[in-house]
């Protein structure tokens, strides 16, 4: 979460302060918001100073208040608290999107301004059982990736703050961006997840014993492998400085750029922590991938990319399968996201929109602003 | 529950532990072959003198060595089916054009161990090829995806890369070009074989955090000329050969099928070293050399050990080491030869060790405590010394055992005759209560030399292994033991006094970090753990100025034993490296702190005195503390760029062999380093003082702990965690 007001205000007096920002009060002139004994004493304040007054005499003070001057201008929502602005655009950007329920071709899909940018099928359940000697097989690595395992159950945007600078003040819009988006994840991949629910692997055999809480959730797909490549998404478009160019995400993928490697890793940890399979991992990035060019897109650039997975083919093949297929008996590797057409690497995942986003004002100027923070 | 009495047991197999799990009925997984097991046996045989000097003497060195890598014996690797070969095994011969040309002043280094990764910068040369002669890594996949992999027709088990394997792969998964770029170590580590997560057993160590093989093969032959051009030239001199162990649970979590390994790994490596001068014969000739006299001196690590075994030569790696130096002390070569590098151990605190001394019919008791929730078995084996003879069939057992079990099922036959089959022989006997505990009982006869007149004695020794099963079992049905103290009792049947040695076997978990192999020990009421007064751990010998252990060793010399007391069946001294036996071309290596000096409490101390052909102290030592805070010395991580502290004398060992491999390339040192580490050690300054490097120390070094004395660090990649001065040698 990004920080919402401001929490220890000034002076003596009020220490706490508001705490989450939006619903009951920004920062005030003294730093707090509102609480029973300022309230109680502005209205003894109100008594003293006030006495009987008649509003007919100050109609002259609010004929000259405006609006905000540019609505589409994400600057112009300045005077709002940062939790308050967050969603107003998460509103706009969610707006863009469609997560709908398929049919026999495809179990759900993500639809951008009328173009499908992302599909998949349901494992079967023997697909999953398959999964499962993955499950076991990691969990061997559980001691040394426990710190991580931990820390990542509620933030992951951290570990992107450890390959490039992503504090409050200097990279304040990347940030206020980057949660954005993880916003809209959250939002898309429950849509696809209760659309395609599968069981846990703890729902498998009890010899799965996770060392974090199961969600509630369906394992299919991964919500952190998702959220994780939509971030990577976005934080390579800023952090290689890809603004409309040919080097897009297919091609970070292929040079396998920090922030893929990194949201690679907290995806698998959640399956050496024994929440996940494999695929789920592997329909997450994809899915994350797909919302993080969508979002870009939306935000105006160019050449953005949509993807698809398709596990129609339910064997136990591995290593040269072709992009866009994961087989049943097969690992998430780093293998299959750079080079899923063998060692050749001319083949990806991702594949070009037919047609460009129209790119919306608001979240360019948002976009922009991230951008300015260099 | 109770004794089933003594009986033959004629179809006894050789390793004792495989005995007794598969009459357990050990089944890992399908496709492990027991019909026809490995006999290391025939390996150590291959390095039969006799047959050495003839084949010697027809230009044909080790030709048998060749043979036991094409022979259908390696089809009885007692192994898991996903590495095993699946094709024919093909003559050694075509690998010779697949082996890179050496320089003749190349000097190789062999790493036998877990976990050694391939791709990192240390062992690589500057432009960004490898310094990896050849690695084997042993349980890797023998089929990708259902496609048997080519060209590894010529090993039993596994998958060996060449230099131009690991080249290609290198490239292939490097970000960047082979040079400057950035590797996948991910894809890279999946490629080479190296991290198999699709097969349960398959090996995973390099995708934790740190890898001990790597950590090992960083102090022993890891240099990174890329960023020293002043490393250059030992990254360019010093290659390296490598095997890669399988995982634990393949490998044993007592190390009951480890001489399989390690045995196929020495000779591989040894192998290997030959057909290398095959391969360079040309330029050898063309620079003045007999190719058929030449070897590349060859340093061979092996960070790991045993605690248990007779320790008198006879375990069967100690024996294919013993017979490698026989060879080589016997046929010299006009350069090189084979060395080895042993840890001294890491048990000395851990009361797995006990020792004592009967006067005819004398009995004593040893308390050997097996912890709850244990899910491993757990082993101890027995030997008596030496008796001189022969022993004869139906005589009685010069030293024997009764064992009470915790839950006082008593077994007292020790007095008595045999309930069912009065005699014992050579041929193994066992008793058991069924599922629960079984002893093995063996006589082994050897020839032991005299040492005035040099003749070979008649003699055996008696051999009892203790095999109990896990005190709790995940299943629910297999038979478990009850833990607690169990008492073994052992009384001395024979004329004269008699010795003998107990040891607890080695004991991991079955997950790395697990908590279920808890370790048994022994007890004591006369041996001394902590210092009361400070709450520390004792180490064997007090390390201070106190008066009274100043004037305690004055008075008993080499007899005293420190914390050690002579009252106490435990004890420190001869928890030495159950695999450290040969002094000749064996360097073993104990550990020392680097602030003050002082010996690793953990590493192993000699019983100060041959046993035998049993080393009684390490050659030297090494550091292996030198953090403030955090224990252990400083070498790489499993991925490349990271740097670990990792601690034991498994990483004291390859620091000499760094050491030496640098000397040979320097041609400082002649054909056996020992002779350099001896000359070194008697160096005295003017203080007094044996070597430079003890002139930093106020106080000494025990020899049974430090042998010939403390040796400088080697300030690997400039990491000098205390800002010591470094004081040459």
């Amino acid at each position: 979460m990004l920080t919402s007001g401001n929490g220890t205000g000034n002076g003596t007096g009020n220490g706490t302060g508001n705490g989450t920002g939006n619903g009951t009060g920004a920062p005030h002139a003294g730093g707090t918001s509102s609480s029973p004994l300022l309230n109680h004493a502005l209205t003894t304040t109100h008594d003293g100073l006030v006495g009987y007054w008649d509003p007919d005499h100050d109609l002259e003070n609010g004929r000259n208040l405006q609006p905000p001057t540019q609505p589409h201008e994400y600057g112009t929502l300045g005077y709002l608290t940062d939790g308050n602005r967050q969603s107003i655009a998460l509103g706009i950007l969610s707006s863009f999107f469609r997560v709908e329920a398929g049919d026999s071709e495809y179990a759900c899909r993500l639809m951008v301004q009328g173009q499908k940018v992302y599909h998949l099928q349901t494992p079967s359940l023997t697909y999953l059982g398959k999964q499962l000697i993955w499950v076991r097989n990691y969990a061997d690595l559980r001691s040394d990736r426990i710190a991580e395992i931990n820390t990542q159950i509620g933030d992951i945007k951290s570990f992107f703050g450890a390959i490039m600078r992503l504090d409050g003040t200097q990279r304040k819009r990347t940030l206020e961006f980057l949660h954005i988006v993880q916003q809209l994840t959250i939002q898309i991949e429950m849509q696809f997840k209760h659309y395609c629910w599968c069981p846990r692997p703890i729902q498998f055999s009890a010899n799965v014993t996770p060392i974090i809480q199961t969600p509630d959730h369906s394992s299919f797909p991964s919500g952190h492998a998702t959220e994780a490549f939509a971030i990577a998404t976005v934080l390579d478009h800023i952090l290689y400085d890809r603004a409309n160019s040919e080097t897009s995400t297919k091609h970070a993928l292929k040079d396998w750029t920090m922030p893929f490697r990194l949201a690679h890793r907290i995806a698998v940890n959640r399956t050496i922590a024994g929440v996940h399979f494999p695929v789920d991992s592997a329909a997450g990035a994809l899915l994350g991938c797909a919302i993080g060019n969508a979002v870009l897109g939306l935000c105006g650039e160019k050449n953005v990319q949509r993807t698809y997975l398709d596990m129609s083919d339910q064997t136990d093949r591995d290593g040269d399968i072709g992009p866009n297929k994961f087989h049943q008996g097969q690992d998430f590797t780093t293998t299959w996201l750079r080079k899923p057409g063998g060692e050749d690497g001319n083949q990806s995942h991702l594949e070009r929109m037919d047609r460009e986003f129209e790119g919306d004002p608001f979240l360019k100027s948002l976009w922009v602003r991230a951008g300015e923070e260099k | 529950m109770k004794w089933n009495g003594w009986r033959k047991h004629d179809s006894i197999r050789d390793n004792l532990y495989i005995d007794w799990r598969l009459s357990q009925g050990f089944h890992i997984e399908e496709g492990w072959d027991f019909a026809n097991p490995f006999v290391i046996e025939s390996l150590v045989d291959t390095f039969d003198i006799e047959s050495s000097i003839a084949e010697h003497q027809d230009g044909k060195k080790l030709e048998k060595l060749r043979a036991i890598f094409e022979d259908e014996l390696n089809n009885g690797i007692l192994a898991p089916s996903f590495m095993r070969n699946k094709s024919d095994l093909t003559s050694q011969d075509d690998i010779v054009g697949r082996l890179p040309v050496l320089e003749p002043d190349t000097v190789i280094v062999g790493v036998i161990d877990t976990g050694i990764a391939l791709g990192h910068r240390s062992t690589r040369l500057p432009d960004g090829t490898t310094r990896f002669i050849a690695s084997w890594q042993q349980s890797a996949a023998r089929s990708v995806s259902g496609q048997e992999i080519p060209g590894q027709g010529h090993l039993p088990v596994g998958r060996e890369l060449f230099a131009n394997d690991i080249n290609e792969l290198l490239e292939t998964h490097s970000v960047g070009g082979l040079k400057d770029g950035w590797l996948d170590e991910e894809a890279f580590n999946r490629a080479a074989g190296l991290v198999d997560f699709s097969n349960p057993y398959g090996h995973r160590e390099l995708a934790r955090r740190a890898a001990h093989g790597t950590h090992v093969l960083g102090h022993a032959a890891g240099y990174d000329a890329t960023q020293d051009s002043a490393l250059a030239k030992f990254a360019d001199k010093i290659r390296i050969i490598a095997v890669n162990l399988p995982d634990r649970n393949i490998v044993g979590l007592s190390g009951s099928f480890l001489e399989q390994y390690v045995g196929l790994a020495v000779a591989r490596i040894i192998l290997l070293e030959r057909l290398l001068v095959v391969r360079a014969s040309e330029d050898l000739e063309g620079a003045g050399l007999d190719s058929e006299n030449f070897s590349f001196p060859l340093i061979i690590n092996l960070s790991f050990g045993k605690q248990a075994g007779p320790r008198d030569g006879e375990e069967p790696i100690a024996r294919l080491i013993s017979k490698i130096n026989d060879t080589q002390s016997i046929i010299p070569v006009d350069r090189g030869g084979v060395f080895f590098t042993i840890p001294a151990g890491n048990d000395n605190l851990l009361q797995g060790n006990s020792a004592a001394e009967l006067v005819a019919g004398a009995e004593r008791e040893m308390k050997w405590r097996i912890h709850p929730e244990d899910q491993t078995p757990n082993y101890v084996e027995i030997w008596s010394e030496a008796i001189e003879g022969i022993f004869s069939d139906g005589e009685p057992i010069p030293l024997q055992i009764a064992i009470d079990l915790p839950n006082g099922v008593a077994w007292s036959d020790l007095h008595k005759g045999r309930s069912r089959d009065d005699t014992q022989t050579r041929d193994g006997h066992i008793d058991e209560i069924e599922n629960v505990v079984r002893i093995y009982c063996k006589i082994k006869s050897l020839k032991l030399q005299n040492d005035s007149n040099g003749e070979l004695i008649d003699c055996f020794r008696v051999h009892y292994l203790l095999c109990v099963a896990p005190t709790m079992a995940q299943d629910g049905v297999s038979a478990t033991a009850p833990a607690g103290v169990w008492k073994v009792k052992l009384k001395n049947q024979h004329s004269g006094n008699l010795k003998f040695f107990a040891n607890v076997q080695t004991d991991q978990s079955a997950v790395p970090d697990g908590v279920t192999g808890l370790r048994s020990c022994f007890e004591d009421e006369d041996y001394v753990r902590i210092d009361e007064t400070t709450g520390r751990l004792l180490d064997t010998y007090p390390y201070s100025d106190d008066e009274e252990a100043a004037i305690a060793r004055a008075r008993f010399g080499r007899g005293y034993l420190g914390h050690d007391s002579y009252k106490s069946m435990v004890k420190r001294h001869g928890t030495l490296n159950a695999l450290a036996i040969d002094r000749r071309y064996s360097i073993v290596v104990g550990g020392y702190r680097a602030t003050d000096g002082a010996s690793a409490i953990y590493s192993a101390t000699g019983f100060g005195d041959r046993i035998g052909r049993y080393m009684g102290a390490p050659t030297l030592a090494m550091v292996t503390d030198d953090g403030p805070a955090y224990p252990g010395i400083l070498s790489e991580g499993a991925r490349d760029g990271s740097v670990v502290a990792m601690r034991g004398t498994s990483f004291a060992a390859p620091q000499i062999t760094k050491k030496i491999a640098e000397l040979l390339v320097d041609g400082v040192t002649d054909l056996n380093p020992k002779t350099w580490i001896n000359a070194q050690s008697q160096q005295t300054y003017p203080d007094g003082k044996i070597l430079a490097n003890e002139r930093r120390f106020s106080q000494a070094i025990d020899i049974d702990k430090g042998g010939r004395g403390r040796f400088p660090q080697s300030n690997y990649r400039g990491l000098n965690r205390l800002g010591l001065e470094d004081v040459g040698d």
